[in-house]
């Protein structure tokens, strides 16, 4: 008997040896932070909607051989993915679990003087890349933030937990923007100061500011924007000199750009095609003195048109993180709306002589506030080229009347448009989830 | 006549014939057994005199103590010593003759002496024999009293085999002998007039007249009914079970069946003759390919276990060398298998390797074969002509297709041929009569000629040479093989070389209580993979009028960038960057060693007559090492250092941060298994088999460890064994894209750890030798990660029943000999051990920033469980008077229960399936196996006929996927539809206006692809049929005239379906396909569609279009065939009546891949390689030709 038992229990530590050496519960700090620095979360970040927007345009040969989600998110189709899945719905979505299970993992867990630092970093981190992911997904699926329908306007599934039971609705716009900024005051708070040069894709307190001055910045409370990117350039305000980028490399930026306040890239849909060409006007708007001419675009041989080459990803991917320059903007952006002209100008002005040939800029002067906020909506164009935000620019700035455009597509004689605040400024919701959760559909 | 049995102690070995071969048997022998480190010797003094203190010891205890210490031999019987008394003694030195003295002293027996035997004998007129005799038994075996000879004799068989250990007694008397391993013996003072009886297990028991003779040379006795085929004993793996007590149901392949075919894989082996048993053959793992009696999981491991000399083989049964293999059983219910337990769900095979006999003359056997085939047949695989072809790069020519890749500047893609010369005459470099006569000529072209004469061999070569010797004495059996194979395969470049050895001995003490295993199998493989055959079918964007080689067989080049960039890229400065397949021939190095190494060890001991305990230990280890040499002169290592370069333009600096010398990928892999195993038998028997019980109880504990180490080495120098190391850190500028790149790490590690503890119990009960009850019960548990402790193991059981009507009183069927009924009923477990309870992350490697980073591997499931597989089975074995019809009929039914299902997301959940314990099948199914011996003359003709039918329908499904396309894609389970069910789109023809296919949606024809390929309306698919055979089983015929025997066996799989490929014109254009045949019967004008069901070519292509069309229904065929499996010839000499050391010699041949009879698709297609019939550069398998020789000593 006594053999038995002593059997059984030697065989219960026997059983209890872990098969595989890689394999673990998640329960130490290191575990977690290896969940969050998976790649996915850096890599795999919208790029659909670039697609959509004036920056670019497709010849018909080129466009008529693309995949279904590509070809009709250029149209605005009203169905864009003939049943297949999106994945920038999906990763989203993907990358929230993943920081939904560190968020309750780190629930149960106790920590002391020694690694409470660490631990709060991993909580802000998680917090961050949950607001990032929730942003992202509203910026394309959900309606655009209109402030005085945002209550009943129809957001996106927001995911605050890992229980795969409960498929919850979508909330509204205003609900999925106070989910995101509670998320993100969260993250402000607990995330270091210090920007982790050599993990970029490390989320730090001034991208914390950053991303909600850009959020914000979205949900038109400008005084809010403001303050937050004054607090993030507060902590970390560097620009690049574009003047010691190359211009001829096909490659110009380097990962360790010091710009860059949090890394992240687009999902892979053929941005850096040598088919994918800017819109003339836009290129031709860049002055000759203008580095960023040379530097973000490459001229096809064969059809002379250019295409983007350069991104802060130093990937053939497309950048989809958070850089000062695009800070430097919302606050001269933000200045402007409330008329703090000088202070708008001198940041557009300090931007610009980082982009310029050395001594060929010259300041922008103005004393009309419409006038200096039209120049700075123009630059931010021309900056945030191929970041996934002119989308959410044009979803915005399409409310304002002095700045709604009209959007159309010409392709082999046949004429597509987009007008101002149409619906299909919403992208359906992928088939898929439809099928499976029931959520509401966008009309289109 | 109860009593038969002679005991005896006989130390006197069987004087040795002065061969010279058998010299050098016996000593290889003896090398044999040294290494196997076993052989118990037993010194022998010489000298008559006894030394031995007892105290109320038995007087065979001390007569197997005399016998021991002199080297008399003693005889007696058991009736002789039953009334004998209990021996209390003490000698010291004292003579044989003066101890028997002291011994039989007031004994019902008495002694007798005659030169070195010893033989106890009745006493006469005895006073303490209670017991009477007849009068006739007291005077025979009195001796010497009556007149008496010695008689010397030897008994053989039918078959001119010598009969070892047969007992040869005088009928009605005690005195009696055996025969040694040559069948002799020899009798002294038996009576003139005696009967001799002779008796042995496997024969007949016969009586031979003395008639004064005391020659008997010769006598011949036959080899008793029963063992015609061998006794039939199913080895489970725990033990062996006779087929009279079996309850469950076992298919067994023995020694001849497993020879009848030639292969070096055992699995191969049993295609076509074990029924029940499916083999699929269109997976590349033959384990995979085989699946006993149907379907019996979704998503868990399907493979059944493979149980090698008692546990379970996880290594690559390639290491197994076929002529080891004694035979093969295949445990098919619940009852046989679910002794395994929680690895049994799948069936069982269990694989006995050869072992020695006792009392059997040392014998050797050399087996060697040789197996021929031809090239593979190319030009099966339906792919489009290369005319189409260069049409269809025309047409996209003009589309403007191809000019983001003519413009591409960043990757700089190779474009074909016809597009550089289009490109030239658009660009106006050359005319359009130069472009079309260039294009003209590549139009005679075809890759695959080039294929056929440069990358395969002429013939395939495959050579098998094996060498065994077994034997065994009184106490000692042993057995030693060597094999040698070396494949040499359908492409120039690959070889197969395997060396296995086995060395086994057993030994058993002389009272029979104690026996001891041991056992050593090695391998050694060798695998050499320098074809290049694999590169190109997986690279279909090779066009098919590119050549190998020009006119001369000089190597051409084939661009793998674009054309002119690589001849100036590097201004000189760069390695060679032209790619010429031919020269890569030459220069590919990538072998693969393995070395696998099992020890077994045995005990068993008898603690009383009717229990014993078992301890079993296996230890294995193998350790392989695969090593891919590529030396700078190969094109993918020029290719990666060249990525890696920088040039500076002014000063011409060469920057490397490859070094320009050889790249080596090595991958080490070692594991290493105990097996440990305590087991209780117990075998008793009440009243002369009124009732028998039968059982075996213990645990089994098992570890195994695996670790592989794999990584790369940059700037190898094979001539001085150094390499060069390289900066994994930094980023570095590709040299086309000038993107950053980092140098690619290859280093990785794993290391597993399996234990599982395990319980078992398996018992029987015979009732008068005709009905039989069993159970078993085994609880499993294994170290499954992120599992509650209390679902780390479950609980498995079965019972069963059998009854054999034909021994029954009322049994009255004078053609019927045999009829036997079981039944079993019962639970087999399965597990996947990739879903857990808990949340499980798995590192995985470095992220983009080198740091290492994990993945989530499986979200939490706390409510999992096992899958549990109950099996009914029900079963009917007959034979007809003299065997001339034999055979059995079972049925059996099978219950999945919580089998794993993935059930789909929303996406918004994070993930997209969830695995979870969703479904449940049901299963049923006919195992018929019928044997008849047709006409038993000098010709003799048998017929084997197999015939199965096993299927399955879901019973239970959680979930439902939501869209159409997920059934015709996939085969997600469908309430009772089977699992590998097959689905199509509904097909309404081609439109006769466009040529395009045409669709449902919502039961109405639609030609929108999209809305067709996500219906949701289950009514827009067709459903066909199972995709594996429902009915599957074989014909054998085997007839033997004189020495001479050929067989042949017919295999048919029926009742299934399968998808055939068409063209695709997305994969087409894209160049993932090379285009299938089906292009020249598309729809090209209005009328089309009375002929052909082949869509339209439009552009662009539409990816749903060519989907609807892919799995329409129009493109699912009956998968019905019947197929010659194989032919073998033999030819046997019998050499045993000639006094030559050789005894036998056959001669065999055998053909296989010999083709299909019937088949219901006319198509041309084999449903069994269906693989091959896509558009690629795969060979269709040839005629495969063996001749053999087999000789025995």
């Amino acid at each position: 008997m006594i053999f038995l038992v002593s059997f059984q229990l030697s065989c219960k530590k026997y059983l209890n040896k872990i098969p595989d050496k890689r394999l673990a519960v998640p329960t130490t700090l290191q575990d977690f932070r290896q969940l969050l620095d998976n790649n996915s979360l850096i890599t795999n970040n919208p790029g659909i909607s670039d697609f959509g927007t004036d920056d670019i345009f497709l010849e018909f040969s080129f466009w008529e051989t693309r995949a279904p989600l590509i070809k009709n998110a250029y149209i605005w189709a009203k169905n864009i993915h003939e049943g297949n899945p999106n994945y920038d719905w999906r990763y989203a979505y993907e990358n929230i679990y993943i920081c939904n299970n560190v968020l309750e993992g780190l629930e149960g867990f106790t920590y002391n003087a020694h690694n409470l630092s660490e631990y709060n970093a991993i909580k802000g981190a998680a917090f961050f890349l949950r607001a990032f992911n929730h942003l992202n997904i509203q910026e394309i699926f959900g309606q655009p933030f209109r402030p005085e329908s945002a209550a009943t306007d129809l957001g996106i599934v927001l995911r605050l937990n890992t229980d795969l039971s409960q498929f919850p609705p979508r909330g509204s716009v205003k609900e999925t923007f106070d989910q995101i900024i509670v998320d993100l005051e969260k993250a402000k708070d607990l995330l270091p100061s210090q920007i982790p040069t050599q993990n970029l894709n490390r989320p730090s307190k001034p991208a914390a500011f950053a991303l909600l001055a850009r959020t914000y910045l979205i949900a038109q409370e400008y005084e809010k924007a403001l303050e937050n990117a004054d607090s993030c350039l507060s902590i970390h305000d560097s620009l690049t000199n574009y003047n010691f980028i190359s211009t001829t490399s096909t490659s110009p930026f380097r990962p360790e750009i010091n710009e860059v306040l949090f890394m992240a890239w687009q999902v892979s849909y053929g941005q850096s095609s040598a088919n994918v060409y800017i819109d003339t006007a836009l290129y031709n708007s860049y002055s000759q003195d203008d580095l960023r001419q040379q530097i973000y675009f490459s001229q096809n041989n064969v059809t002379d048109y250019y295409y983007l080459k350069g991104s802060y990803s130093s990937n053939t991917a497309a950048f989809a993180g958070l850089a000062t320059d695009e800070i430097y903007l919302i606050r001269a952006e933000c200045n402007a709306r409330l008329g703090n002209l000088p202070k708008a100008l001198e940041d557009l002005n300090y931007l610009l002589a980082h982009r310029w040939k050395t001594g060929t800029y010259t300041e922008f002067v103005t004393n009309d506030v419409e006038v200096a906020l039209t120049k700075i909506l123009e630059e931010r164009r021309k900056e945030l080229i191929w970041r996934g935000l002119r989308w959410s620019d044009l979803r915005r700035l399409n409310q304002d009347p002095r700045f709604a455009i009209t959007l159309t597509r010409n392709l082999d004689g046949k004429l597509y448009v987009l007008l101002p605040n149409d619906p299909k400024y919403a992208y359906p919701i992928p088939d898929e989830e439809i099928n499976l959760s029931g959520i509401v559909q966008n009309i289109r | 006549m109860t009593q038969t049995a002679i005991c005896q102690n006989r130390r006197k070995k069987a004087r040795p014939r002065p061969k010279r071969f058998n010299l050098f048997i016996m000593k290889l022998t003896a090398t044999v057994l040294l290494t196997a480190c076993l052989q118990i010797a037993v010194a022998a003094n010489g000298v008559a005199q006894v030394t031995l203190a007892c105290k109320n010891e038995s007087v065979a205890n001390v007569l197997n103590v005399i016998s021991k210490q002199t080297d008399y031999s003693v005889f007696y019987t058991n009736e002789v010593l039953k009334h004998a008394k209990p021996v209390t003694l003490s000698v010291k030195n004292t003579s044989v003759e003066e101890v028997l003295r002291l011994i039989t002293k007031d004994q019902p027996f008495d002694f007798q002496i005659r030169e070195k035997d010893i033989f106890i004998v009745k006493r006469k007129n005895s006073h303490t024999s209670k017991q009477s005799f007849t009068t006739d038994n007291e005077e025979i075996s009195s001796l010497p009293d009556i007149d008496t000879i010695d008689v010397r004799g030897r008994i053989i068989n039918d078959k001119n085999e010598p009969v070892a250990s047969a007992t040869i007694i005088v009928k009605g008397g005690t005195k009696g002998t055996s025969t040694d391993s040559d069948g002799r013996f020899y009798l002294r003072a038996v009576p003139a007039n005696a009967v001799l009886v002779v008796s042995a297990v496997n024969i007949e028991k016969k009586e031979i007249p003395v008639n004064g003779k005391s020659d008997l040379e010769n006598v011949s006795v036959k080899i008793s009914i029963a063992q015609v085929d061998e006794v039939i004993v199913y080895n489970t793996g725990f033990e062996n079970i006779p087929k009279e007590r079996a309850t469950g149901s076992f298919t067994r392949v023995d020694n001849n069946l497993l020879n009848r075919s030639v292969s070096t894989n055992i699995l191969e082996r049993l295609q076509g003759v074990a029924s029940g048993l499916l083999y699929n053959g269109t997976a590349s793992d033959e384990r995979k390919n085989i699946s006993i009696r149907g379907i019996s999981t979704i998503h868990a491991d399907a493979q059944p276990l493979i149980v090698i000399d008692n546990f379970p083989y996880d290594g690559d049964i390639d290491n197994i060398n076929v002529n080891d293999i004694e035979s093969v059983v295949v445990l098919k219910d619940a009852a046989a298998a679910s002794i395994w337990g929680a690895r049994a769900g799948n069936g069982v095979i269990v694989i006995n390797t050869k072992r020695g006999r006792l009392g059997k003359k040392t014998a050797v056997s050399i087996n060697s074969n040789i197996t021929f085939s031809g090239k593979p047949d190319l030009f099966v695989a339906p792919n489009m002509s290369v005319n189409d072809y260069i049409e269809v790069e025309r047409f996209l020519f003009d589309k403007g297709y191809y000019n983001s890749q003519i413009s591409n500047t960043s990757s700089r893609p190779a474009l074909s041929p016809v597009v550089e010369i289009l490109l030239q005459l658009r660009n106006g470099e050359i005319s359009s009569e130069q472009a079309e006569t260039a294009i003209n000529e590549l139009k005679t072209y075809d890759v695959r000629n080039d294929y056929k004469k440069y990358l395969f061999r002429k013939t395939a070569f495959v050579q098998r040479h094996a060498l065994n010797l077994s034997g065994g004495g009184a106490n000692n059996s042993y057995y030693f093989s060597i094999g040698f194979d070396r494949n040499l395969g359908t492409y120039i470049g690959d070889e197969f070389r395997r060396i296995t050895t086995n060395i086994n001995n057993t030994y058993i003490s002389d009272n029979k209580k104690l026996k001891i295993t041991t056992g050593l199998l090695y391998s050694h493989t060798r695998t050499i993979d320098n074809s290049l055959v694999p590169q190109f079918a997986s690279s279909s964007t090779l066009y098919p009028y590119a050549r190998l080689a020009d006119s001369e067989g000089n190597p051409l080049p084939i661009d793998r960038y674009r054309k002119g960039y690589i001849d100036t890229a590097g201004g000189g400065l760069l390695l060679d960057w032209t790619y010429r397949p031919l020269e890569e021939l030459g220069l590919q190095d990538d072998k693969k060693d393995v070395n696998d190494y099992r020890i077994n060890f045995g005990i068993n001991y008898s603690l009383f007559s009717d229990f014993s305990v078992e301890l079993k230990y296996q230890y294995g280890k193998g350790t392989s090492r695969e090593e891919n040499n590529q030396s700078v002169e190969q094109f993918s290592t020029r290719d990666y250092i060249n990525q890696f370069t920088s040039i500076d333009r002014q000063t011409g600096n060469v920057i490397r941060p490859i070094p320009p010398a050889g790249i080596v990928d090595f991958s080490d892999g070692n594991y290493e298994v105990h097996f440990f195993r305590v087991q209780g038998n117990f075998d008793r028997d009440w009243q002369n088999e009124l009732h028998r019980i039968v059982a075996i109880a213990g645990f089994d504990i098992n570890q195994t460890l695996t670790n592989n180490r794999e990584g790369r080495y940059y700037g190898y120098d094979p001539l001085h064994a150094t390499s060069i190391p390289v900066d994994y850190v930094n980023n570095y500028t590709h040299f086309i894209s000038n993107r950053s790149i980092k140098i690619t790490n290859r280093d990785g590690f794993t290391e597993l750890t399996d234990r599982n503890v395990s319980y078992f119990l398996n018992a029987s009960y015979t009732l008068n030798r005709k009905y039989v009850l069993s159970i078993s019960a085994r609880k499993d548990a294994s170290n499954l990660f992120g599992v509650r402790s209390n679902q780390q193991g479950v609980p498995l059981w079965s019972a069963g029943f059998a009854w054999d009507m034909s021994k029954e009183s009322f049994f009255q069927i004078p053609w019927l000999s045999e009829l036997r009924f079981r039944s079993t009923y019962g639970y087999n477990g399965n597990v996947d051990k990739r879903v857990t309870a808990y949340l499980v992350a798995r590192t995985a490697g470095r992220n983009v920033y080198g740091v290492t980073q994990s993945s989530i591997l499986n979200p939490p499931n706390e409510n999992l469980r096992w899958e549990k597989i109950g099996i009914a089975n029900f079963a009917l074995e007959f034979a007809t008077k003299n065997k001339r019809i034999e055979g059995s009929v079972e049925h059996f039914q099978k219950y999945g229960q919580d089998l794993l299902g993935d059930a789909p997301l929303p996406p918004s959940s994070g993930l997209t399936e969830f695995r979870g314990n969703t479904a449940n099948i049901r299963g049923k199914g006919i195992d018929v196996v019928i044997n008849t011996l047709n006409i038993d003359r000098t010709l003799k003709w048998r017929t084997i006929f197999l015939f199965s039918h096993a299927k399955d329908w879901v019973t239970t499904y959680k979930v439902q996927h939501p869209n159409i396309s997920s059934y015709t894609l996939g085969s997600p389970p469908m309430v009772s539809k089977p699992v590998s069910a097959i689905y199509s789109y509904k097909w309404g023809g081609l439109d006769p206006a466009t040529g395009d296919p045409i669709g449902y949606v919502n039961k109405t024809q639609s030609q929108n692809y999209a809305d067709i390929v996500n219906s949701t309306d289950f009514n827009d698919i067709v459903y066909h049929g199972p995709g594996t055979p429902t009915y599957f089983g074989s014909l054998r015929n085997t007839i033997t005239w004189k020495q001479f025997s050929c067989s042949f066996n017919i295999t048919y799989k029926l009742g299934y379906y399968f998808r055939r490929t068409s063209i695709e014109y997305r994969n087409l254009f894209s160049r993932s396909s090379i285009g299938h045949s089906d292009f020249e019967k598309r729809w090209q004008k209005a009328g089309d569609e009375a002929f052909t069901d082949v869509p339209s070519m439009i552009y662009p292509a539409n990816a749903n279009r060519d989907q609807f069309y892919q799995y329409s229904e129009v493109l699912v065929e009956k998968g019905n065939h019947v197929r010659l499996q194989d032919i073998q010839l033999n030819y046997d000499h019998d050499f045993s009546h000639q006094k030559s050391i050789l005894k036998t010699l056959r001669f065999y041949a055998y053909a296989t891949n010999l083709g299909i009879i019937w088949r219901s698709n006319n198509l041309g297609i084999d449903p069994d390689h269906s693989g091959l019939f896509r558009p690629g550069y795969n060979g269709m398998p040839t005629v495969r030709i063996s001749f053999g020789i087999k000789a025995d000593f």
